[in-house]
């Protein structure tokens, strides 16, 4: 009895293990696309609208859809009112990562804390063409982490579980 | 029109000196709201008297903190006292200039850069910080202003009541008379334009003057203090504010459009504003505006300004200075060869 339960333990484990793995690498792409949407936001608000960045920071709360997102991106608007002692570059890591978490790759938070060093910092057309290079650096990271999550999900999904049955057999 | 100052009824031009009677209306706590902490800290200890006198604070790199009280100008210690003696001032670094303006933009450069081509920024209540620093000019003309070396924070007042003296001999047989007020710089006369605008926009009750219909060419953002189209400062509820405009565009555009009783604009004197004048005139509409000089002799120097008054068509000539305080009002003069109406103390 004591065996049948821990074996189902093991299998329980080493599957919801693979499901995590796989999840993180959906969890990325999602993460990428909104990002994506919040820069076509920024691109909008900052090169055709030329609003201060506390209201572009509160727009795209308003249109992103992410109740996390939204949320981080009020507060960062709010830290850098009129009069408020702050450095956007800072303000922009931290906001980072307490949105992302760990859930991006590397490669995708180095494009988006270049892209705190600059914003709101330039000229209008400078600060488009910086957004559109961060964009499409970003699609294609996007394009990278789908082709390794539909690589890789199913392989996984199935390794979690073959790794706990192995585990459970050598046990035995 | 419902000001109880007014259903008072004291009137008489005897009692006009400068605006340091008036009442000015607080702004020093929503100053202070733009600055970063540090320099806020130092400004806060400012005793109130002196506060609602700063017509100007001025930060220069390496330099003293500077605030400019009208007649003259005060040094803040790094212990938030003011002094006269410039070493003793705190000095401005260049962090200081970086946190300002990052607190006065919201770090969104790309959204003032076209105001700070023209040296200034409008920001809400009618403020305003004009900066120099290293220009970058390309086909003769200013592109770009970067390294941001000075700045200067200039704090919008509105002084209710200044005006209410001087209505009586500008208003005659159900017309305001066409008005220049005639000052050196800092003396108020942007600050009485204001007021007057107000006024005759509200209308007032006890001189049977109705609510007027105004258009404001605001081309320098500085009487209404407009901020993102909205004005900031209190120039009355029939007033139609034409912002960032120039005087020439402007003034065609609300004759064509808004049909005005009134046309009232800043700092006029330049041959190119003569046909602007005129038109107006043709048009049949009253105006008031604001020119620089220190009295009529002065005035009478510059070719744009003589030529504008030589036309004739001023029908009263209010003259300011900062004599007993800023907005002292020396004479009112029925146009250029009239009588002078009133003679200040």
């Amino acid at each position: 009895m004591i065996k049948t339960i821990g074996a189902a333990l093991i299998l329980g484990a080493g599957t919801v293990a693979g499901f995590s793995m796989a999840r993180r690498l959906n969890e990325r792409c999602r993460l990428l696309q909104l990002w994506l949407r919040i820069i076509e936001i920024f691109k909008a608000e900052i090169y055709y609208q030329s609003r201060l960045l506390p209201e572009v920071f509160r727009r795209a709360a308003v249109l992103c859809d992410d109740s996390m997102m939204a949320d981080g991106l009020r507060k960062l608007a709010d830290s850098i009112g009129y009069g408020t002692s702050f450095e956007i570059d800072v303000v922009w890591r931290d906001f980072l990562h307490k949105s992302s978490g760990d859930m991006l790759a590397t490669g995708d938070i180095t494009i988006l804390t270049d892209l705190g060093n600059y914003l709101g910092g330039t000229d209008r057309e400078d600060q488009g063409s910086k957004l559109e290079f961060c964009k499409l650096a970003l699609k294609h990271n996007l394009q990278l982490a789908e082709a390794e999550r539909d690589r890789k999900t199913g392989v996984f999904r199935y390794s979690g579980f073959a790794v706990g049955a192995v585990l459970v057999l050598l046990l035995l | 029109m419902n000001d109880p100052e007014y259903k008072n009824g004291a009137m008489g031009t005897e009692s006009i000196s400068s605006f340091a009677a008036a009442k000015v209306l607080p702004h020093w706590a929503g100053v202070l709201n733009f600055f970063p902490p540090s320099l806020r800290q130092l400004l806060q200890a400012i005793p109130p008297d002196l506060q609602q006198q700063v017509i100007e604070i001025r930060l220069r790199i390496n330099q003293s903190l500077e605030l400019n009280l009208g007649q003259q100008s005060n040094w803040v210690t790094p212990q938030g006292e003011l002094r006269s003696d410039l070493a003793s001032g705190y000095r401005v670094s260049p962090g200081d200039i970086k946190q300002l303006l990052n607190a006065v933009t919201t770090g969104s450069f790309y959204a003032v850069e076209e105001e700070l081509l023209g040296g200034y920024l409008a920001l809400p209540g009618g403020h305003r910080i004009g900066v120099t620093g290293q220009a970058v000019v390309n086909c003769g003309k200013i592109r770009l202003i970067k390294n941001i070396s000075s700045i200067n924070f200039r704090i919008a007042r509105s002084i209710r009541g200044i005006a209410r003296n001087i209505l009586p001999v500008l208003w005659k047989d159900g017309h305001l008379l066409k008005t220049l007020i005639i000052a050196p710089p800092a003396a108020g006369k942007t600050t009485l334009l204001r007021e007057i605008i107000r006024e005759i926009s509200n209308g007032v009750e006890c001189l049977q003057i109705p609510p007027l219909h105004v258009g404001l060419v605001d081309e320098r953002s500085e009487i209404a203090g407009s901020y993102l189209g909205v004005a900031q400062l209190d120039v009355g509820p029939c007033t139609d504010i034409l912002d960032g405009c120039s005087k020439q565009e402007g003034v065609y555009l609300l004759l064509r459009a808004m049909n005005p009783q009134v046309i009232a604009t800043d700092e006029v004197g330049r041959e190119t504003d003569i046909p602007v004048i005129e038109e107006i005139i043709n048009a049949g509409v009253s105006f008031i505006a604001t020119a620089h000089a220190r009295n009529l002799t002065e005035a009478m120097l510059r070719p744009g300004l003589k030529r504008i008054l030589e036309t004739g068509s001023i029908e009263r000539l209010i003259f300011l200075s900062s004599r007993t305080g800023v907005g002292t009002i020396e004479s009112v003069k029925a146009g250029l060869a009239g009588p002078e109406l009133f003679k200040g103390r």
